[in-house]
């Protein structure tokens, strides 16, 4: 049998001896009777002494040839052999993929917490800057400073809780609101210039049942500049609102009265449960009460030795817990501070 | 406060509908607390005698009437027990509907026929409560429609008014703010019947006096706002109009009806006494005509004319509008001001509300319309300046702790006194809700016990929350207010959530606390810190710890103390770790600052170690570190056990030491000779030996 014809056997008969092994050793072995120094093509090629000049250069190509289909098919069966080598070790792993899962525990945040920072995280964005203030306060600061002297009617509007402080002299407090803290912060000011804050904080009422807390949370604005306008406020608020309760939300503002802003307003959005229609959330006025705001009051800045004629601002205020009621269709104000895991994990 | 539609319209020319009316006075800055609309369906009662009253035979609760309308007399059975023969009454006659909607029919009670119904104030819609039957005086005509002859059919509106907003306590006042222009305040042009004042008191929230005088005394109050003092004399009536000064009335709460007392507080229109009395007059005397009356003069308030100075253009500045001056004047004028000279004359009803000239920006803005104003952003984009670090702090914390399991609690910062760690520097309130709400909180654990208790009792498997509050104490001639994090817990890193051959049980133990603790002082690297022994007598004498950096005490963990948790009626291990954060902002902080790591390999050796059971493992890398600071990279504890074997006080400790150079990569020799070194100081420092 001349080289060329021997040759071309291998060709035939290599393939299907490849294909046939079944583990990766197997193929190995083949590989090395094949193609190893030792191996049949190897063989073959030592008949080329024999063979013709003109011959030699034929064979030579032909050999290269089958030397790299086989490779190729040696690579091949490489490839296969090893994926179903690792297919059948990772048969071993089963697993029930719908046993409970093993996670991490995520605790959760406060609904009242959750509210709050959603209120200050938009006001931020607008370029208020977060302060705080005491919880226990004197009556200058809880009321005097804020345009609320002794005996005002407006009073009456805050059931205050009066600390007994023992040797201290003056009368404290627990804030009714958390407007002091513009008094505290106003009080800072330099002649000229700007404040622009947002006061999250705790209040106190005297009262409690379902709808009204001891103790609640509020978050106080206040903006003050030359030349701040009633527009600047509704343009403030309207931007807040739709960014809590949706773009499409309507927005009212009707004239109210605090005696620390004049002009007054509060301001309602359309029930986010009937949409206007009227129902027992909105207790049929299709319209939910948000917040309370107005034009800081001209004593108010008396007060704290600001000169009404050069400075003008505004201010609003807003009950997280009322709000967080509202967007959660919470019902009792208690569950806030009951801290019921069944009720804190639902959030 | 409660007003009548009808009455209002009685003083102004009004044709709009309750709700109409309601709109315009929400957006006049006038709350609509609520409409009641009264009698909207009632009809068919009238008027009767009753002439005769049987015993019902077969019950004793029940009686049979004979109403006689003045043309027929119907059998009626009433379960009330008020009514005597002679009574004249509203009697619904079947067909009638009643103020609930409810459609009479002639029916049989126990056995005897009804055809009717004799009705208490409340099936007529005037009142939400009644003690019986309606017994009308006795002068009423037999067989009148009582729908249209008592104004049964009227809607009541539920206002709430504002402390500024005197003048709006009256229906004159509400009327004025409908209709500015053209009121009808002449005193004879509306008569009310004796009946009608007293449907229309009733219906307004207030309960009609004894005798018609003081009746006509509160209807004028109601109507116009003005109290009256009414003095009834064998031979006359005396009535009186005293004006009062809010200022001192607020001062000296005298003793006066409580409808007074909130007038005269917010203010009365000193030109309404005269009309008041005016109007009072005329009504006794078209009421009780054989009385005289005698008008005592009070002495009236001495106000001088107050002229409140105004720019439109500060008025256009501070409301965000354009408006021309003649707008604005006008606005005023129909108000009842009178502007001259850019300076406008209160009016009287609104003397003692309007101050200062953002008084009258209020008016322009609620009568121009809210809504018409246009909206804008503040000229001054930027914040001003930073947050505050405890802020800040406070924000990272509240987002890390949760992603480690716990849950965020808020709660109440009012508590029982016995649970108050330092009375002598407490804060207590003067009027608490309840005893058990009646100290500020000293510590947070006060406010975060119950509430674990309350789950655990609550059926929860574990408790794992944390809560970022205040604290509050009194400090020498201060009042401290600290903000401080809680976490408690009663489960260790993570609950499986179910057992398996690989879930390793997991007791809560001190060194769970301690690593949650240095997380999240990761948040705030720049501080350092260590542990020493707790002195807390609430807290497990011996796992647990205070929380220093330097010499400052920033914080305390551990497990509670059993005795402690058990007056919270808790019976399972809880785990505290408290940190004070307003003393951790103010810790000074270094600022990061990038190190240089060395790229040399690590080369590792292991020590096993036996030990005293009481050497701190603190000592042990104390020394170690002291004695070959520059190459020991690290010391690691792997693992930890004491048995009978080792002997009672002896512990094992199996700890791998890492040594790198930052210039070099070590040799075997150098390392070898550095960590018998090390090993051999370590044995002759400490009472250890090597295993």
């Amino acid at each position: 049998m001349s080289i060329l014809n021997t040759l071309d056997t291998l060709a035939d008969t290599a393939p299907p001896q490849i294909q046939a092994t079944t583990t990766l050793q197997e193929l190995e072995d083949l590989r090395v009777q094949l193609l190893g120094k030792k191996g049949q093509l190897t063989d073959i090629l030592k008949g080329m002494a024999t063979v013709s000049n003109e011959e030699r250069p034929l064979i030579g190509q032909k050999a290269n040839h089958i030397k790299t289909q086989l490779q190729d098919a040696l690579d091949q069966r490489k490839t296969q052999l090893e994926a179903a080598a690792w297919e059948s070790e990772l048969q071993g792993d089963q697993t029930d993929i719908t046993l409970p899962s093993r996670r991490t525990r995520l605790g959760k945040r406060h609904p009242t917490n959750q509210t709050l920072q959603d209120v200050i995280a938009c006001f931020t964005r607008l370029g208020f800057s977060l302060k705080e203030g005491p919880d226990i306060e004197t009556d200058y600061y809880n009321f005097e400073a804020l345009n609320i002297p002794e005996h005002h009617p407006a009073r009456a509007m805050h059931d205050t809780f009066y600390l007994n402080t023992g040797y201290l002299t003056t009368g404290h407090v627990l804030r009714t609101h958390t407007s002091p803290v513009q008094i505290h912060e106003m009080e800072k000011l330099e002649p000229g210039q700007a404040l622009k804050i947002i006061v999250p904080g705790k209040v106190y009422r005297c009262d409690a049942d379902v709808t009204h807390s001891p103790c609640f949370h509020q978050v106080e604005g206040l903006y003050v500049d030359k030349n701040v306008s009633f527009a600047q406020l509704k343009g403030t608020l309207s931007h807040f609102l739709k960014e809590m309760f949706g773009a499409k939300r309507q927005v009212r503002f009707r004239p109210s009265y605090f005696p620390f802003t004049e002009p007054s307003t509060e301001v309602d959005v359309a029930c986010f449960k009937c949409s206007g229609k009227g129902c027992n959330l909105c207790k049929q006025t299709g319209w939910l009460e948000i917040l309370g705001a107005g034009m800081v009051n001209r004593n108010v800045f008396r007060s704290v030795k600001l000169d009404p004629d050069q400075v003008t601002g505004f201010a609003f205020g807003l009950g997280i817990e009322r709000i967080a009621m509202l967007r959660y269709e919470i019902n009792d104000i208690r569950l806030f501070t009951e801290n019921d895991y069944r009720f804190l994990e639902q959030f | 406060m409660k007003f009548s539609l009808n009455w209002i319209k009685d003083l102004a020319p009004i044709t709009l509908g309750a709700q109409d009316v309601a709109d315009k006075l929400t957006q006049m800055g006038i709350e609509v607390e609520g409409i009641h609309r009264c009698g909207q369906n009632i009809k068919g009662i009238v008027t009767g005698k009753i002439q005769a009253i049987h015993p019902h035979p077969n019950a004793d609760k029940l009686r049979i009437t004979e109403f006689f309308d003045g043309s027929t007399t119907h059998q009626i059975v009433t379960g009330a027990q008020n009514v005597q023969v002679g009574d004249i009454v509203p009697a619904s006659l079947p067909g009638a509907v009643i103020a609930n909607g409810m459609s009479i029919k002639p029916s049989a009670l126990r056995g005897v026929d009804s055809f009717g119904m004799l009705c208490s104030q409340v099936e007529l819609g005037i009142a939400e409560a009644s003690e019986g039957i309606w017994i009308l005086p006795a002068d009423t005509a037999l067989g009148l429609d009582v729908v249209s002859a008592f104004e049964l059919q009227d809607d009541i509106l539920d206002l709430a008014i504002l402390p500024n907003r005197g003048d709006c306590q009256s229906i004159l006042g509400i009327a004025r703010e409908l209709s500015p222009t053209s009121l009808n305040l002449d005193p004879g042009a509306t008569h009310p019947t004796p009946l009608m004042i007293t449907i229309r008191l009733t219906r307004c929230g207030i309960t009609p006096a004894k005798t018609l005088p003081e009746q006509i005394a509160q209807y004028v109050l109601h109507e116009l706002g003005q109290p009256l003092e009414v003095t009834l004399t064998p031979t006359k009536i005396q009535l009186s109009a005293p004006q009062l000064d809010p200022i001192a009335v607020r001062k000296s709460k005298p003793k006066m009806a409580q409808e007074s007392l909130v007038r005269y507080e917010k203010g009365i229109d000193p030109n309404v006494a005269p009309v008041a009395l005016t109007r009072a007059a005329a009504l006794i005397a078209a009421l009780t005509p054989n009385q005289s009356i005698e008008i005592q003069d009070s002495a009236p308030l001495q106000l001088p004319e107050k002229w409140i100075p105004y720019s439109a253009d500060a008025i256009n500045r501070l409301l965000g509008l354009s408006l021309d001056k003649t707008v604005i004047d006008g606005i005023l004028e129909q108000l009842g001001f009178t502007s001259i000279n850019s300076q406008a004359k209160v009016p009287s009803w609104r003397y003692y509300d309007i101050q200062e000239w953002p008084c009258l920006a209020e008016e322009i803005a609620r009568i121009h319309g809210l809504d018409q104003i246009p909206t804008s952003l503040p000229d001054n984009a930027l914040g001003v300046e930073p947050n505050t670090a405890l802020y800040t702090l406070t924000q990272k914390l509240e987002a890390l702790l949760p992603t480690l399991g716990a849950t965020q609690l808020c709660t109440l910062p009012m508590i029982p006194p016995q649970h108050l760690q330092n009375p002598d520097a407490a804060l207590i309130i003067q009027n608490p809700i309840s005893a058990e709400e009646s100290a500020m909180r000293d510590s947070l654990l006060a406010s975060a016990l119950p509430i674990v208790s309350h789950n655990l009792r609550h059926g929860a498997s574990y408790f794992d929350g944390f809560e970022i509050a205040k604290i509050y104490h009194k400090s020498g001639d201060n009042i401290q207010e600290e903000t401080q994090l809680i976490i408690v817990t009663t489960s260790g890193p993570q609950q499986a959530p179910y057992t398996g051959p690989e879930i390793a049980q997991n007791k809560l133990h001190f060194s769970h606390l301690k690593g949650r603790v240095e997380t999240l002082l990761e948040l705030t690297r720049s501080i350092q810190v260590s542990f020493n022994k707790s002195e807390d007598p609430r807290m497990h004498p011996v796992q647990s710890a205070q929380i220093l950096s330097g010499k400052t005490l920033i914080g305390t963990l551990g497990l509670l103390h059993p005795q402690t948790s058990q007056k919270f009626d808790i019976d399972v291990p809880v785990g505290v770790i408290i940190l004070n954060l307003s003393t951790i902002v103010t810790l000074p902080s270094k600022g990061l600052k990038y190190q240089p790591f060395s790229k040399f390999p690590i080369i590792e050796r292991d020590i096993a170690l036996l030990a005293p059971r009481d050497l701190s493992f603190e000592r042990i890398v104390q020394t170690l570190q002291k004695n070959k600071p520059k190459l020991l990279k690290n010391v690691q504890l792997f693992d930890l056990y004491s048995d009978d074997k080792l002997g009672p006080d002896k512990k094992s400790l199996a700890i791998r030491l890492q040594y790198q150079d930052p210039d070099t990569t070590l040799t075997d020799d150098v390392i070898n000779a550095t960590h018998q070194e090390l090993v051999q100081k370590l044995t002759l420092t400490l009472p250890v030996s090597i295993r």
